[in-house]
């Protein structure tokens, strides 16, 4: 008995004991932080991962090293294509089974900040731009999702595993893209101006806000406006209100004196285009409202754009329709086809670079140009890579060029196959504010002020004021599929060869309804010249001598299904677990 | 006391006995046999006068009565034991001891905080004698261990059979066992030399690990080391093997003209554009023709440079070039002896493993040091001092700081044969990856690791004994990264720096793990009357660690051969890791024996961690175990020379796990990183990111473990069978919380203690010994298990697949039934415009595709909801669980000479492999094709530039250049389920003891000379380049991963 009574001591003395109380030694509980202003700058931080650039192509292929100015071409765009046709324009997309883009985490950690920023005892004016950088991410986040998905759930706050919040069903369209909207007037409100902020334009600003204002305003109103009376119209749609809310956005950004805003000009139409696209800096460019900025010796953050647009391709190929937007220098169209007729391969892309709206020399490369002038010696663009393998081949003889340095050092390939690219990103830039500008102010049916938007693009480019004038070929690379304006089709052009290559197509027709313009059609290259490549090689032509990569693989054309490809599936495991969450239409 | 009695009383008897026939020439002879281990009687041994036909048997008490003459020898015989030879001469009384050979139910075992004897043990115990061990050319102890224990499976790492190797092991298929040396927890078996194992108690079911409870929910592997002997002698040892290694199923590449064919009707498929050009294929030809010719040229799309990969022309199997023949070796020496008062057993070891890579650094070392004091103080007081010491080294390429050491396996297996080894300069070149992995630096592990453990043993009064250890152990690892700086050249013969290994950097790491525990129990032993025999125990332990990370790195090394932190110039990175680890637990047993007949053990173990929220923390964990042997009752008597031993064991027993549950998970906890993926005022800040969701009421784990044992001895004890049954329920089991939308935001739930499941299994083993007169002997050793898993509950409502769901049986493949490969362009015409594998893949379907079978009838192949319910025309394929595991040993000895050979196998398991090693094709850089891979769908003639040549009735599908268009046919289906079943000859000895003649004119007392071969031959159906053991391991995917190895291995043993 007495040795139970010992055990019994024994138990108690053991269970009290504190032997095992090892609190954790390196890591920081909630209830801990969320005291100073600097909690709430460093949370803040980790959504600066967002955005998309070369080393961070949200989705796609991983090391997607030409960044958002090879993303349309995987996307699926009708201006840029890969050796395998595009999943979303082939109608060859299966239903997701789980994961892809119906990913929530973000969203989730930016509920968290707004649960907890209120707990930092700290003046308003030390914690404004932190709550404003939860504003823009919040709206940027669920942009994300209306724009892949539609209409989708709207969180407040983060939920517990039990929460029935988690089986909503989807909240209105117009009352998501209303609160995203709600969201980027606060960040307007609370974020510093550029030239205040710390770190400039790479840190979020009101210039920013403001121009993803007017693209969230434009996708919406065009979105309404376009695919209304179709399975991906939105109730209670009214278009007008939100091409105003893009209007007011610019409008306030133009207000005299207050931003921080401008298009680069330095009087050099050459390549005052391309040294966007192509600087290692771009802190002094008032056109740069935000950018992602690269440096090798910051543990290795550097990537391989240069090499994947001089010695490589990685399989982005620009296609003639997108060339066809691009006018002659005198500002009139230009009849590419009658050109192509007696003027092939080499000699028409050095006619089309000389002929043309001088943006035209800064995206495709044009014989002649230097490719690199670097430790890997100097090499002149001859002819486009039709005749190599992997990732040095060009398929349509259109091949890209936007943002190339060729006194990069990693040009050319000449560090290897090295991540060592220190080219920055253009995330934001004014330009596209214009653009939203002019689009908006014309489906409201009013005037836009060109000499305040356009023109100066324009002018940066060394071309002619705008005009709208009525291109007889325009049916060839311009078939909405329904009529619009002449005007609205100047300005629809402007916007896709300013914007070129930048990751901007796959919305953009995407918010037009524009399935028109490629549907049962197959994109094409250049007039191609056979005695320029041996005699072995063999690319496919069409009948009137058009490079045609798609011909054997898609005779018919793209096979885009109108009911279904306008938005992807809702991941299947996902409507299995919530019932309540509808099918996208057609899958 | 009474036993003594008696053995007097029957003594005298048997005197009274001798005299009275002491007239007669011929006397009556009797005696005792009995075990010199275990100073038991030998029942059932043979007693034969030498040279007659006069035999007798020894009956259970071991004892025999013989008529004999003065003059006679007695020879006395048992299996098992070597044989007894005495002379009869003027006393009529024999005692024998027989030394045993092989260990037997009379043996001695290893069990929590005590010993018993076998057989008295009501548990599952399996043991596993040190000599099992030694004379293998493995370098690490649990290679050697392999298919030697029933119900113990092993599996390889993530890197296959690398340098230094150690495999993971499970007992009845569950997670890590505790390992426990000398009573100290050990956390890897790695650093434990083969040659200072005395013996190994495998204690598999609930019963016998309860005492360990907290510790111990996968079962305890207890290893004894080697202690010296009492005998006034020194005795000292030296042991050493040198091994030539060889890797085997290692795949080769096609030849590079035919790949080229290959790539090339991959790209047509594919709709792209030749990846070798026709000029290409011209300069492979004549290479191929010439290879004094150029390996590269100039590279079309930067003449400057060479042409790499699908541009370059030479002709390379590049597994060649990388792996080959390597050597292993093993020394260790020993010292020990001693005298009644004290004893010691000293030793020291030494492996070294080269590894096959034959180009740059991979490889392992290990010292060990073991010294061992044993010293009876007092009468009543014992103390053990035991150092134990290892050091290893591990050298793996770093690989360009490009991709960790699965890089090595990935890299090589893409290369194609036409890429150029050496540039017309004579350079070697960046894409052959020898730069990579020769120059790139190397990574380098070294773990010091020293435990000091102090032991006493107190005997107060008779029967009762306390004991208490205290141990300490120190383990620091140091792990340093030089990542350096390489180069090729370019056509001029400049060098050409590649960007990804600039700027140079290196980067270090000191780890310190500092581990204590106590153990304090104590024993009564007592007996009631002759029949009742008791035993209590009950004890304290208390385990703490710290472990502290320090880690740093800087860019930039002034010069490549002085690599360090100091001689850096760029910024420097470091960080730190801290984390301390508390459990405690009080354990107690009560044992009671009757008469050798009827057993009973009880177990209780009340156990706490640190893991938990407080109020979650403690938990206790019960055991009951009885047996019986039958064959010790009277009723037995008449069965006893055909059944010698005939016991029923069995138990039920609870465990605690706390192992699957990461701390802290009551706890909301930010994340922190260092190096945001942005620039900010050029630097890249640290941050904090979202806390995790948690669970404030995750705790103990439970297990209940049933097992029903036999263990039976037939035919004079040469036939031994143990045989057990079991089954396991896992209770409140952590699970993932449950499948929850997506839209929570959180990817890593927190545990639950919400999922059920069942194990099921049993083992069977077999020993037969015997000998062919008097100079061959014999034994063949077998095992076989098998277990099956099953998920009994699971929070799953929906039954999705993605997550496990209850009633799923562990290891379950889900699949497509196929239905062969689309023959006709109709077929496939039907398949598209029916859209009707639209739900594998929307790409357009052709000849040679694969053709799904409609399951479920509704016109499509689809995954359905992807539900358990509706699968769609998913079902269940197969199993990856290895089932009916096995090994032979069968051993044999004639004079000197001894033969061994060890198979072990399992004889069902399904796989599905994927990846460009077993699919060939995957994408235009990451294939890989092996005269295996060109078996493939082909419907057009070959031509010079393209093309194998029709080929309909194949294995592979049609090929393609492109992932995408590849998923058609490379989904989870029956057609490419491999049957991954396989017998090995593990290990197959030669080996010879010097007779006494040699012997004696040196001052050796044993010399011992063998050889052996190790993986000598395999069984199998699977792909002659996937190894089943390593198939579907590897980080870069299957197959990418250390092959395994054959070993042909030279070895001596001395003893002076």
């Amino acid at each position: 008995m007495k040795k139970y009574i010992y055990m019994v001591v024994l138990v108690s003395l053991v269970a009290c004991s504190k032997n095992l109380d090892q609190p954790p030694q390196d890591q920081i509980s909630n209830s801990q932080y969320w005291k100073t202003a600097q909690d709430l700058e460093t949370y803040m931080y980790q959504f600066y991962r967002v955005f998309p650039h070369f080393k961070n192509l949200v989705n796609i292929v991983p090391n997607f090293f030409i960044g958002n100015i090879g993303s349309d071409a995987v996307y699926g765009s009708d201006h840029q294509v890969m050796t395998a046709p595009a999943t979303q324009l082939n109608g060859t997309g299966t239903a997701t089974t789980s994961g892809g883009n119906w990913n929530w985490v973000n969203i989730r950690s930016v509920n968290i900040f707004f649960e907890n920023y209120q707990k930092v005892n700290d003046v308003p004016g030390n914690i404004n731009h932190f709550v404003g950088e939860a504003h823009f991410f919040k709206a940027w986040l669920y942009f994300e999702k209306v724009r892949l998905f539609g209409d989708v759930p709207w969180y407040t706050n983060s939920m517990q595993i039990d929460d029935p919040a988690l089986y909503n069903p989807r909240t209105k369209r117009t009352e998501v893209v209303d609160s995203i909207l709600w969201h980027l007037d606060r960040a307007v409100e609370k974020l510093k101006l550029r030239k205040d902020a710390a770190g400039t334009n790479n840190r979020l600003n009101k210039e920013v806000a403001l121009i993803f204002k007017s693209r969230v305003a434009l996708f919406e109103g065009s979105w309404q406006k376009y695919h209304a009376g179709t399975p991906f119209g939105t109730a209670g749609a009214d278009p007008n209100k939100y091409f105003q809310s893009a209007v007011d956005a610019v409008t306030e950004l133009q207000t005299p004196g207050k931003y921080t805003v401008g298009i680069t000009n330095n009087g050099k139409p050459a390549s005052d285009y391309n040294s966007l696209f192509s600087s290692r800096d771009l802190s002094a460019s008032t056109e740069i409202a935000l950018w992602c900025k690269f440096d090798k010796s910051q543990s290795t953050w550097s990537h391989n754009f240069q090499q994947f647009i001089t010695r490589q391709t990685n399989d982005v190929n620009v296609t003639y329709q997108l060339i066809q937007n691009y006018l002659g220098t005198t500002g009139l169209p230009y009849d590419y086809g009658s050109v192509a007729l007696t003027v092939k391969g080499s000699a028409f892309l050095t006619k089309i670079g000389t002929d043309c709206d001088p943006r035209l020399r800064q995206v495709i490369w044009i014989p002649g140009q230097t490719m690199w002038d670097n430790s890997a010696g100097t090499v002149l663009f001859t002819k486009p890579f039709l005749d190599k393998t992997g990732n040095a081949k060009n398929n349509t003889g259109f091949q890209l060029n936007k943002g190339v340095d060729p006194k990069d050092p990693t040009a050319g390939g000449a560090l290897g196959f090295a991540t060592a690219c220190e080219t920055g990103a253009v995330i934001f830039r004014y330009a596209e504010a214009l653009l939203n500008y002019a689009e908006a102010k014309l489906e409201l049916g009013q005037a836009p002020d060109y000499d305040k938007s356009l023109n100066l693009l324009r002018s940066r480019a060394g071309m002619p004021d705008f005009s709208v004038i009525a291109d007889v070929n325009r049916l060839n690379y311009a078939d909405w599929g329904y009529a619009i304006s002449d005007e609205l089709n100047e300005v629809r052009r402007e916007r896709a060869v300013e914007l070129a290559c930048e990751g901007f197509r796959y919305d953009d027709w995407r918010r037009w309804r524009a399935h028109n313009l490629f549907l049962q059609k197959r994109p094409l290259g250049f007039p191609y010249l056979a005695s320029e490549y041996p005699a072995s090689l063999v690319v496919p032509t069409n009948a009137d001598g058009f490079v045609d990569p798609f011909m054997g693989i898609i005779p018919g054309g793209y096979n885009f299904i109108v009911g279904r490809d306008y938005l992807e599936s809702i991941p299947i495991n996902e409507i299995t677990l919530n019932p309540n969450l509808a099918q996208n239409p057609g899958w | 006391m009474s036993t003594f009695n008696k053995l007097l009383r029957q003594l005298l008897l048997i005197l009274v006995f001798s005299f009275s026939f002491y007239a007669f020439a011929q006397q009556r002879i009797s005696g005792t046999v009995i075990n010199s281990s275990n100073k038991l009687p030998l029942p059932g041994a043979t007693v034969q006068v030498k040279g007659t036909h006069r035999t007798v048997q020894t009956g259970i008490d071991g004892k025999f009565t013989i008529d004999a003459s003065v003059g006679e020898t007695l020879v006395i015989t048992s299996v098992g034991f070597e044989n007894y030879e005495v002379k009869v001469g003027s006393v009529s009384q024999v005692n024998a001891e027989m030394v045993s050979l092989e260990p037997t139910l009379g043996e001695v075992v290893v069990v929590g905080y005590g010993t018993e004897q076998k057989v008295n043990l009501t548990g599952a115990v399996s043991v596993l004698k040190g000599e099992e061990l030694v004379n293998r050319p493995t370098a690490t102890i649990s290679q050697a261990m392999q298919g030697k224990i029933p119900g113990v499976s092993f599996t390889t790492g993530p890197y296959g059979f690398e340098p230094g190797a150690a495999l993971s092991i499970q007992i009845r298929g569950q997670g890590t066992p505790f390992i426990v040396v000398d009573g100290v927890p050990t956390i890897s078996l790695n650093g434990i030399n083969p040659n200072d194992v005395e013996s190994m108690s495998i204690l598999k079911d609930a019963a016998t690990a309860a005492i360990y409870g907290a510790r111990a929910p996968y079962g305890v592997v207890l290893i004894t080391t080697k202690s010296g002997a009492a005998n006034g002698k020194l005795t000292i040892e030296y042991s050493g093997n040198y091994s030539v290694i060889q890797p085997i199923r290692m795949p080769h590449l096609s030849d590079s003209y035919t790949a080229a064919l290959a790539y090339n009707e991959a790209a047509e498929n594919s709709g792209a554009s030749p990846a070798y050009t026709n000029a290409t294929i011209d300069r492979i030809l004549a290479y191929q023709a010439d290879p004094s010719l150029a390996e590269t040229v100039p590279s079309l799309s930067n003449p400057v440079l060479w042409a790499n990969n699908l541009e370059s022309n030479a002709n390379y199997d590049w597994f060649n070039v990388y792996y080959g023949d390597g050597r292993r070796h093993q020394h260790n020496i020993s010292l020990s002896g001693g005298n009644k008062g004290v004893t010691f057993f000293l030793s020291g070891g030494f492996v070294g493993d080269g590894g096959i890579l034959q180009i740059g650094k991979d490889n392992y070392r290990r010292y060990n040091a073991n010294a061992k004091l044993d010293a009876s103080l007092t009468k009543w007081m014992k103390l053990v001092v035991n150092t134990r010491y290892y050091n290893t080294s591990r050298n793996t390429p770093t690989l360009d700081n490009q991709a960790n050491y699965e890089g090595l396996f990935a890299q090589v297996a893409r290369t194609p044969a036409s890429q150029y080894l050496k540039s017309p300069n004579g350079v070697v070149s960046i894409q052959s990856k020898i730069p990579f992995i020769r120059d790139a630096g190397n990574d380098n592990t070294i773990i010091n690791d020293i435990v000091q453990r102090f032991a006493t043993e107190i005997t107060p009064l008779n029967g009762w004994t306390i004991n208490a250890d205290f141990t300490i152990q120190l383990t620091h690892k140091q792990f340093t990264s030089n990542n350096f700086t390489i180069y090729e050249d370019n056509v001029a013969g400049g060098p050409v720096l590649q960007g990804s290994s600039s700027p140079s950097f290196v980067a270090k790491s000191q780890d310190l793990n500092t581990y204590r525990t106590l153990n304090v129990y104590s024993t009564y032993k007592f007996d009631a009357g002759a029949k009742h025999h008791f035993s209590m125990m009950a004890g304290y332990q208390h385990e703490h660690a710290e472990f502290s990370q320090l880690s740093a790195s800087r860019n930039t090394l002034i010069t490549q051969s002085v690599p360090s932190i100091a001689t850096a110039t760029g910024t420097t990175n470091a960080n730190d890791d801290v984390n301390n680890y508390a459990t405690e637990g009080i354990f107690s047993r009560f044992y009671y024996n009757y008469d050798n007949r009827y057993l009973l053990e009880l177990n209780g173990r009340y156990d706490g961690t640190y893991k938990f929220a407080e109020g979650k923390r403690w938990g206790f964990f019960p055991s009951i175990s009885a047996g019986w042997n039958a064959s010790n009752e009277n009723f037995w008597n008449n069965i006893k020379p055909y059944v010698n031993v005939f016991k029923i064991r069995g138990s039920w027993g609870s465990l605690g796990n706390q192992l699957n549950a990461a701390p802290y998970q009551d706890l909301a906890l930010l994340g922190t990183s260092s190096n945001l993926q942005w620039i900010i005022n050029g630097l890249r800040p640290s941050f904090t990111t979202a806390p995790n969701l948690v669970n404030p009421d995750v705790t103990w784990e439970t297990s209940n473990t049933i097992n029903l044992g036999f263990d039976l001895a037939f035919l004079r004890n040469r036939l031994n069978i143990t045989t057990d049954i079991y089954e396991r329920k896992t209770f409140e089991q952590l699970g993932p919380a449950q499948a929850v939308p997506a839209v929570i935001g959180v990817v890593n739930l927190p545990q639950s203690n919400n999922m059920e499941t069942k194990t099921k299994g049993w083992e069977f083993s077999f020993t037969w010994n015997d000998n062919v007169g008097k100079d061959f002997k014999y034994s063949v050793t077998g095992i076989l298990f098998d277990y099956t898993t099953t998920i009994t509950k699971y929070n799953n409502p929906t039954g999705i697949l993605t997550t496990s769901y209850a009633g799923q049986k562990q290891g379950e493949i889900w699949g497509f039934v196929s239905n062969g490969l689309i023959a006709t362009q109709a077929e496939a015409d039907d398949i598209n415009t029916g859209f009707i594998q639209q739900g594998i893949s929307g790409h357009l379907w052709k000849t040679g595709d694969v053709r799904y079978t409609d399951l479920n009838k509704d016109g499509l192949i689809t995954i359905g909801a992807n539900t358990v319910s509706d699968p769609g025309d998913q079902k269940v394929i197969g199993n990856t669980t290895p089932r009916y595991q096995y090994g032979l040993t069968l051993r044999a000895e004639w004079k000197g000479l001894d033969f061994s050979m060890f198979w072990q196998g399992a004889a069902k398991r399904d796989l599905i492999l994927s990846g460009n090693m077993f699919w060939g094709f995957i994408s235009g850089n990451q294939s890989s094709i092996f005269p295996g891979h060109l078996d493939y769908y082909r419907d057009v003639d070959a031509d010079k530039y393209k093309g194998l040549g029709k080929n309909t009735e194949s294995y592979f599908p049609r090929p393609y250049l492109d992932l995408s268009m590849n998923a058609k046919n490379q989904v989870t289906q029956t057609r490419y389920l491999l049957n991954a079943a396989y017998a090995r000859l593990k290990n197959m000895q030669l080996g010879y003891h010097m007779p006494g003649l040699i012997l004696r004119k040196t001052k050796l007392q044993n010399i011992y000379l063998y050889v052996s071969g190790e993986n000598l031959a395999t069984i199998t159906d699977m792909p002659d380049h996937f190894d089943p053991e390593t198939a579907n391991v590897g980080v870069a995917g299957n197959g990418k991963s250390y092959f395994s190895q054959s070993a042909i291995t030279f070895g001596i043993n001395l003893r002076f």
